[in-house]
């Protein structure tokens, strides 16, 4: 086989010519993409709207812990029998990006974790880029058998971005 | 030594180029602006928003969806998906179950022009238009 040392110069010639010529018209093509998609960026954020709406599962849906009798759903009362770890993975399915805890406080605080594997990552919400938290207490009454008793419901959310 | 036909095959090669990637650019570009992708993305969190917070309504609720030409989605068991139809990746919303419901019918597949989303009691139901004139013409065929 003959080889052409000539033709095989001419290549690497050229191509030492035209690689900067790419790089820079990939640059170009680059910015040109970017300046075009920058101002119509389109990014909903709803990741706060929907915990404030998973949240409000707990105290109002009668499958969670809201009181009910008599086919009258009491929002905002609780139904102690309700706080327990079955009854709460029932109402709540708690998909992989989603860990709850709830703290149910009186003299004495329950605790139910749904979703284990997130909910020992409270520690990492300071990481805004990957986490969105939310934090909120519900001042609520508890119907612990037919006694109303006052009561703090906390809430904490974990969702992964 | 360059000839002067090698000259011209260059140019034609960097002509060629020049026009792939100008239909590239434009392809992608269309594909950001267009309508439908933001459509889509509105839809799919609002119809999955729309699920959670039937979960939590107390008594019985119907919500009615208009004109929603072109938008093609799929409830599964824990999400929903809505895609236009000339579009391959479709936009997720996880949203979260309640064991206690009959829940969604599932695999529901959407591609018509009115969407009714029903709750009675422990159910939530999806309509099509088709099957909500199904229905009345059933109705109707009842009463004559």
């Amino acid at each position: 086989m003959i080889i052409d040392k000539k033709s095989q110069f001419h290549t690497t010639e050229e191509l030492i010519i035209w690689l900067p010529r790419i790089i820079v018209i990939a640059v170009i093509a680059g910015i040109v993409f970017f300046l075009i998609t920058m101002p119509i960026k389109q990014n909903f954020q709803i990741d706060k709207l929907q915990q404030g709406i998973l949240m409000q599962r707990f105290v109002y849906s009668e499958n969670c812990l809201a009181y009910k009798e008599n086919d009258r759903i009491y929002p905002g009362i609780i139904d102690s029998n309700k706080f327990n770890d079955q009854n709460l993975r029932n109402c709540f399915q708690a998909n992989n990006n989603v860990g709850i805890r709830l703290n149910l406080i009186t003299n004495e605080v329950n605790t139910v974790n749904l979703n284990d594997r997130l909910t020992e990552k409270f520690d990492f919400c300071f990481d805004k880029k990957h986490f969105t938290c939310s934090n909120y207490n519900y001042y609520v009454l508890i119907n612990d058998n037919n006694e109303i008793k006052t009561g703090l419901l906390n809430i904490n959310m974990i969702k992964i971005k | 030594m360059h000839k002067k036909g090698d000259s011209s095959l260059e140019k034609i090669i960097i002509s060629a180029f020049y026009l792939i990637l100008a239909v590239i650019t434009y392809f992608i570009i269309n594909n950001v602006v267009s309508e439908k992708s933001f459509f889509e993305d509105y839809s799919v969190r609002e119809l999955g928003l729309t699920i959670d917070t039937l979960h939590i309504s107390p008594g019985n609720l119907k919500i009615e969806y208009k004109d929603l030409d072109g938008i093609n989605f799929k409830v599964k068991e824990n999400s929903i998906e809505v895609k236009s139809l000339d579009k391959n990746i479709p936009k997720i919303y996880l949203f979260t179950k309640d064991k206690n419901y009959n829940e969604l019918n599932y695999n529901f597949a959407f591609t018509n022009n009115i969407l009714q989303i029903v709750k009675e009691q422990n159910k939530i139901n999806l309509i099509s238009t088709e099957q909500i004139e199904s229905s009345k013409d059933a109705e109707s065929s009842k009463r004559g």
